[in-house]
């Protein structure tokens, strides 16, 4: 069953389909939501909301802007960086990144030879200077403004703004020049 | 607040797409992209880049019974509020952007909200300049923003509200505050954990909004906003 037919029949209210639904979806869904969340609890209670609201809106998808995962990743994503704003409200530290941007880096070990778009997406990450994919890490999977990514860095506004276009810049290009030679 | 020029719009692209501009940011860059298609263009190009980068987080195994659980809950005690038409935008606030940009609108019917779609209405005519209006959310128990509030003056009139508690779930009602007190309820939004968010085009007539204000279904006030 393709993934709009899935999320279709979501709407039917019927346990099979929604038990198939979460099955395919639940390992992007709770990985997204512990890449923001740092942890496993908190990752969990983001995932059931995210499905859960995914549910609730399955009649608002709309194919034009993009496939099912996407759109239910960036509900996992929003609702992810929301618990952690409410958090950072009360003092918790954010995770390390690190390890995020490494693994976001490195890609799986199989998309060595391949070149779709997420391989390229990849590649052109690890090429960044470290600066900037952590400015950009920090606005994507932390939800931080601008200002906020210039306090945690400890570095001016302006820096911090032209990390983020500089990077996403350079990703972007990365995304559009298939299949040309560098 | 005055609206951005093309030039500034293009320097903090990058920060609108990925959700990582303040309020009032925000609302300014909102009314230059009103009007201006190039510019559209550039967010949506990169708002798409922003959806990849989510994309690229690897799977994870959640833990045990995580299935069940979720199923559980869809079919839960949540299950009977469950109801058609949906009210409101069915996405997150940092997405209601790119939403309005990708031409998906909410228009109000007699029976509730309808889905419709301006991208096949054909290039924009010039459209006149769009005010805005914007105010943050407070409450009494909470020191700082716990929300924000916009109104875009073009048409169709947009409002959109987003709120955090920290604590709290249910259904809370959206109101607009016109001069003088009278309140205009526009929508409701559904509070888990203290979060909701609500935003669609409203065609009701108001006037003269001075605020916004966010009340619990038995009438308490949980966040009032004083548009600047
Ligand atoms: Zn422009």
């Amino acid at each position: 069953m393709s993934d709009e037919a899935l999320l279709a029949g979501l709407t039917v209210n019927d346990p099979g389909v929604a038990t198939a639904f979460v099955r395919r979806f639940q390992g992007k869904v709770f990985g997204a939501a512990f890449a923001v969340t740092g942890d496993r609890d908190l990752a969990e209670e983001v995932a059931q909301q995210a499905f859960e609201r995914a549910w609730r809106h399955a009649r608002m998808y709309d194919p034009r802007r993009g496939p099912v995962q996407a759109w239910l990743l960036t509900i996992t994503r929003n609702l992810a960086i929301d618990h952690l704003r409410a958090r950072r409200r009360w003092g918790f530290e954010a995770t390390d990144l690190t390890d995020q941007v490494a693994s976001l880096a490195r890609g799986p070990e199989m998309e060595a030879v391949a070149d779709d778009a997420g391989t390229r997406l990849h590649r052109a990450i690890g090429l960044l200077p470290p600066e900037q994919s952590r400015a950009l890490l920090l606005a994507a999977f932390r939800g931080m403004t601008a200002a906020e990514v210039a306090e945690a860095e400890g570095i001016p506004l302006g820096t911090a703004k032209t990390r983020l276009r500089t990077a996403m810049g350079k990703l972007r290009a990365s995304l559009s020049d298939q299949g040309v030679e560098p | 607040m005055t609206e951005m020029d093309c030039q500034q719009l293009r320097e903090c692209s990058a920060e609108l797409a990925l959700g990582a501009l303040s309020g009032p940011e925000r609302a300014s860059a909102l009314m230059h992209l009103e009007h201006c298609l190039e510019c559209q263009n550039e967010v949506k190009s990169l708002s798409t880049l922003s959806d990849a980068l989510c994309d690229l987080v690897p799977s994870m195994e959640p833990p045990v019974g995580f299935e069940t659980r979720v199923v559980a809950r869809l079919r839960g005690p949540g299950a009977s509020r469950r109801h058609w038409p949906v009210q409101g935008l069915g996405l997150a606030p940092r997405r209601w952007l790119a939403a309005a940009v990708a031409g998906l609108v909410l228009v109000a019917g007699g029976a509730g909200w309808v889905i419709g779609d301006t991208s096949r209405a054909g290039p924009p005519s010039p459209a006149p300049r769009v005010a805005f209006s914007w105010g943050s959310f407070r409450s009494p128990g909470h020191s700082g923003d716990i929300g924000e509030a916009f109104v875009s003056w073009g048409r169709p009139r947009w409002v959109f509200m987003t709120v955090d508690l920290g604590r709290g779930d249910g259904i809370a009602n959206c109101f607009l505050v016109e001069k003088g007190g009278h309140l205009l309820q526009v929508g409701s939004l559904d509070l888990s954990h203290g979060s909701g968010y609500w935003g669609a085009a409203v065609q009701a007539p108001v006037w003269q909004v001075t605020g916004a204000r966010i009340e619990s279904a038995d009438g308490r006030i949980l966040a009032t906003a004083t548009f600047s």
